[in-house]
């Protein structure tokens, strides 16, 4: 898994990068906020042992799945360390999801904007239509090595939801995944498309009804199916090893578009922009890149109906430090440390946490977080559609929102990379019904 | 309410006073604010022979626990109560029943937010003797267990089915006031363990602590009271004396149904011993 990147490319990298907004500093790593922990030497060598980067991140389970993600650590450690394992990644990513997915340059956006050249990083086009399965494979093998004989899994706009049915049908492994009632509303088609492929989907109607319920009763069925059960979490939240597991395993990602991108412009980006919930598909694209400290990152959350409102999913944006779901991070939670509902039109958004290393990399001043609201990513959902010809997710269309918004300030000669990290064929309903137009069996 | 560190602390009398008469404690939980403030505290006033009560902390998200205390939770949120409220109520329970140990149950983002330092000084203030947040392994308890410490008040670690011999080192390593064992893998109010399992469970403890051994989580009628009291310290039951508050049109029945089902599990302890 090395990576396939010169030693000279810093030097070639344009250093002179303007952003629309001046919340952006210039250089970024250079001068970072006074008030912010200095960065690491390596990025790379977080988590620390205790699953900690910096104050965040750790193991808040019950002590009755304590010694699970012990033994899941220990297995983790081992497969990583195993050629073979990622030499079965390797030829699973080939042959079954598609990989590597393209890097493709968006000519017609880039030319509308009128500013920097944009690239999409096309894992749309992976089997079952999002970054999500690039972790399942990952952790289905991490399964089968353990023995175990059942999958839990929770899931928010379905998309690890199927990715997860379709490993567990791949690798004859029976099923369980949580969704919320709302998103099962939403979300339709995905639920379908589970039930398709052999997986039992449980309706969680507390709370929101959405991703942060099923994740909550995923790890009320974990805890009470303890001798067999596997619990495949879809992104880099829960308890430590999962935020680094997870990024690790989605990291092809970035590496891949290293690569692409040095092939095409024989250079390194200047900004990479992904869409941020729980945030697996950012880390995966940024983490190779984080110690070039050149490349900036724009994590984009959602501001479901605008950030001074109570209706959005803007963690980092609005969130304070907080446990939930096994780690300490950013949440959006009350005066009392009661977690609030999230709200975005994007179901794989409205999530009031977020990975523990995120809200590292936002304290550190690494990464740059920013938000877009449900019009806006809509708005850019269409303008992808009619310009590109690609109908993204509602999820990248956040992602797709920034990059209208920072691209034409930034000089013609400068690289964006955005992850395109899911298709769109979910959210039509969701999307013709925010136009007021419904979709019936006609038409 | 501090006390010196010479001497007996509230759990530590319970437990060898009735380990002298050769009792299981038995221990009641209930949510504070469920159904209202007044009526969980006037609940929690009217338990007659109840060697420890545990006052269940409200959270957004109850990831250990069953639909019962899922529910209450809700309910008690949909009011407000907050750990404030949490406090009064300890204090004025403190005031009724100055000898009955009181331990705080609940999750750790409250606390947090809260700021641990407050809520050990809150704690400590209101009469509390110990505190059980089941999200917080013994990897994580540092801070919380000395700021809790500082105030004589436990930090009461949990110990469950799936703990292997070296898991059990670990969590009785800095262990305090007593072993919360979760009799059954599972959330509260949900499956039953059986007398085997339970015996094993607790003869598997006794090698790694001298602390009484208190069990919970799955027991809800009097032959389940009677199997753990067979082998454990103490037995506790949440989800059933819960579920009849829910299922109560008024505090006064709510009252005296906790109160009858009370007696029906006390049925459960070994007779003459009670």
């Amino acid at each position: 898994m090395s990576e396939i990147v010169s030693q000279s490319v810093s030097e070639s990298v344009s250093e002179s990068v303007s952003l629309s907004s001046s919340s952006l500093p210039r250089s970024l790593p250079r001068s970072l906020p006074r008030s912010s922990p200095p960065l690491p030497e390596r990025a790379n060598s977080l988590p620390n042992q205790e699953g900690r980067f910096g104050a965040f991140g750790g193991r808040y389970m019950p002590e009755t799945l304590m010694p699970l993600v012990l033994d899941l650590e220990a297995a983790w450690r081992a497969a990583n360390d195993d050629a073979r394992y990622w030499q079965e990644i390797e030829h699973f990513s080939r042959h079954y999801i598609g990989r590597p997915s393209p890097l493709y340059f968006a000519e017609r956006l880039t030319e509308h904007l009128g500013g920097a050249k944009i690239y999409f990083k096309r894992d749309e086009l992976n089997h079952t239509g999002a970054h999500k399965i690039n972790n399942c494979l990952g952790q289905i093998l991490l399964a089968k090595r353990m023995g175990k004989q059942r999958i839990v899994a929770e899931t928010g706009a379905g998309q690890h939801g199927v990715a997860t049915a379709s490993v567990c049908a791949r690798f004859g492994l029976p099923c369980v995944v949580y969704m919320g009632a709302k998103d099962m509303e939403r979300q339709s088609p995905n639920v379908y498309r589970m039930r398709l492929l052999g997986s039992k989907v449980v309706s969680c109607a507390s709370g929101s009804a959405s991703l942060k319920d099923a994740m909550n009763e995923a790890l009320r069925d974990w805890v009470s199916n303890v001798e067999d059960s596997y619990y495949l979490i879809g992104s880099v939240a829960g308890p430590h090893p999962y935020p680094e597991m997870v990024r690790d395993l989605q990291a092809v990602i970035g590496r891949e578009t290293r690569t692409q991108l040095w092939e095409a412009e024989g250079r390194l980006p200047d900004l990479l922009v992904a869409c941020v919930g729980g945030g697996s598909n950012a880390l995966g694209l940024f983490h190779p890149f984080l110690d070039e400290s050149h490349v900036r990152m724009l994590g984009v959350e959602a501001a479901g109906k605008g950030t001074q409102t109570s209706q959005h999913a803007a963690t980092l944006t609005k969130g304070s430090p907080g446990i939930l779901h096994g780690s300490m991070s950013y949440v959006l939670q009350d005066a009392h440390g009661q977690i609030q509902e999230a709200h975005s039109i994007s179901a794989g958004l409205d999530y009031p946490g977020v990975g523990p290393e995120h809200a590292f990399l936002k304290d550190s001043g690494r990464v740059e977080y920013a938000s877009a609201t449900d019009e806006q990513a809509l708005d850019a959902f269409h303008l992808c559609a009619k310009l590109e010809g690609i109908i993204p997710a509602l999820e990248p269309s956040h992602a797709l929102a920034a990059v209208v918004a920072r691209a034409p300030a930034m000089p013609k000669d400068a690289l964006l990379v955005v992850n395109l990290c899911g298709r769109g064929d979910k959210d039509i309903f969701t999307v013709a019904r925010a136009r007021g137009e419904t979709i019936d069996d006609k038409g | 309410m501090r006390e010196k560190s010479v001497e007996r602390t509230r759990l530590q009398r319970c437990f060898q006073d009735l380990r002298a008469r050769k009792r299981c404690a038995f221990s009641v939980f209930l949510t504070a604010g469920d159904p209202s403030l007044s009526c969980s505290q006037r609940l929690l006033e009217s338990l007659e022979g109840v060697d420890l009560i545990e006052i269940g902390m409200p959270f957004s998200d109850p990831v250990a626990d069953g639909e019962t205390i899922q529910r209450s939770s809700a309910r008690a949120l949909a009011h407000g109560t907050g750990l404030h409220d949490v406090f009064r109520i300890a204090q004025a329970l403190r005031k009724k029943k100055p000898a009955t140990p009181i331990v705080l149950m609940g999750y750790a983002n409250p606390v947090y937010r809260f700021s641990i330092a407050s809520f050990a000084e809150q704690a400590s203030a209101s009469g509390v003797d110990g505190v059980i947040l089941v999200d917080l392994p013994p990897e994580e308890d540092a801070a919380c267990r000395i700021a809790l410490a500082e105030k004589n008040i436990a930090l009461v670690r949990l110990a469950t089915p799936t703990s292997d011999e070296e898991r059990l080192k670990t969590i009785c390593a800095d262990a305090k006031g007593f072993l919360y064992v979760v009799s059954v893998a599972g959330t509260t109010g949900k499956k039953q363990a059986d007398e085997r399992q339970l015996q094993a469970l607790a003869q598997s403890l006794r090698k790694h602590t001298e602390l009484p051994l208190v069990a919970g989580f799955g027991v809800r009628d009097k032959e389940q009271v009677a199997h753990v009291a067979r082998h454990f310290d103490g037995v506790v039951v949440g989800s059933a004396f819960v579920a009849e508050v829910a299922e109560s049109a008024s505090c006064d029945e709510a009252v005296r149904r906790v109160h009858q089902r009370l007696q029906e599990l006390q049925q459960g302890l070994p007779i003459g011993l009670q």
